[in-house]
């Protein structure tokens, strides 16, 4: 069966982010040849990324591992944080409150309701690339804050959850 | 040494009678798409107000990605359509199927877009399906 290891530390710097985005599409053809995957572990990727560079600690970088064969693929984002940051603390109510919906179509489309409610869009993270990776991905998302000023996201994709963009080299 | 790919894309508009269209190509992932999209928004708006326009068109399928933060932006043009009474006009955006990103992300904002938001989804260089309200 085929397996994807993948581990990368990159500097803290979003314009970093599109070229691992693409390397991992690349890698996820080369060991799957599913293109529906490559783009999906590509976005889920580019996502958690964007997340760790806007809140991470700079100088420790961000680190990215995928783990996986064709039943189960995991993506980890580890970054450092600052231990005042609310961010951990953040994130982990946001993954509650996606938890909290059966259907990741309604979760998507409750977190672009938050979006459509502002006065303005601006960027300022309402953890919208997690409902984004909830829902287009269709993965489990987890967060480790358990190791001091570090925080670790992880996004989980299941073969049997995947619909069309199920890993076929199962 | 290769330079890193922009993460704003290239931007045409073109527009002529009643006809006004804004395409993208590249790619759209910058941490604050707003600073440039929400104006380009607002003017095409403005025009489409001023000129009691039917369509004002939107072609993505040259667009290979755009994060998060992008669709946020979406989300205020079809918000600023519905809720501005002046505005008469629809907003099609064509997309295509070949980017997993539009074909699975744009039946969501189809919910907020009413029969004002109309999809033309594109597939090998034709037009494949067209989709508006979300029934």
């Amino acid at each position: 069966m085929e397996q994807l290891r993948l581990d990368l530390s990159i500097a803290s710097e979003w314009e970093r982010i599109d070229a691992v985005r693409e390397a991992v599409a690349r890698c996820v053809a080369a060991v799957f040849g599913d293109v529906e995957l490559k783009h999906l572990l590509g976005m889920v990727s580019a996502e958690l990324l964007e997340n760790a560079v806007k809140y991470g600690r700079g100088p420790k970088g961000v680190t990215l591992s995928i783990r996986g064969d064709g039943q189960e693929l995991v993506v980890r984002v580890a970054n450092a944080v600052d231990e005042a940051s609310p961010h951990a603390h953040l994130l982990q109510r946001r993954l509650m409150w996606l938890r909290g919906f059966d259907d990741p179509f309604e979760a998507y489309t409750a977190a672009l309701q938050q979006v459509y409610d502002r006065t303005t869009p601006d960027a300022d993270d309402n953890g919208l690339g997690l409902a984004r990776i909830y829902y287009e991905g269709r993965c489990q998302i987890d967060c480790d804050i358990s190791q001091p000023e570090l925080v670790s996201v992880s996004a989980r994709f299941r073969a049997q959850t995947m619909g069309a963009a199920a890993v076929r080299s199962a | 040494m290769e330079a890193l790919p922009s993460t704003r894309p290239q931007v045409r508009i073109a527009h002529a009678g009643d006809e006004y269209a804004i395409a993208f190509e590249g790619l759209m992932r910058e941490a604050h798409p707003d600073a440039w999209f929400v104006p380009l928004i607002d003017e095409a708006h403005a025009h489409a107000v001023a000129e009691q326009l039917a369509e004002l068109v939107l072609d993505i399928r040259r667009l290979s990605y755009a994060n998060a933060a992008a669709w946020k932006c979406l989300v205020y043009w079809v918000k600023k359509m519905q809720q501005d009474r002046r505005a008469r006009y629809r907003l099609r955006v064509l997309c295509d199927e070949a980017h997993a990103w539009q074909h699975v992300g744009m039946p969501a904002l189809r919910v907020f877009g009413g029969d004002r938001l109309v999809i033309d989804m594109y597939a090998n260089g034709r037009l494949a399906q067209t989709a508006a309200a979300v029934g």
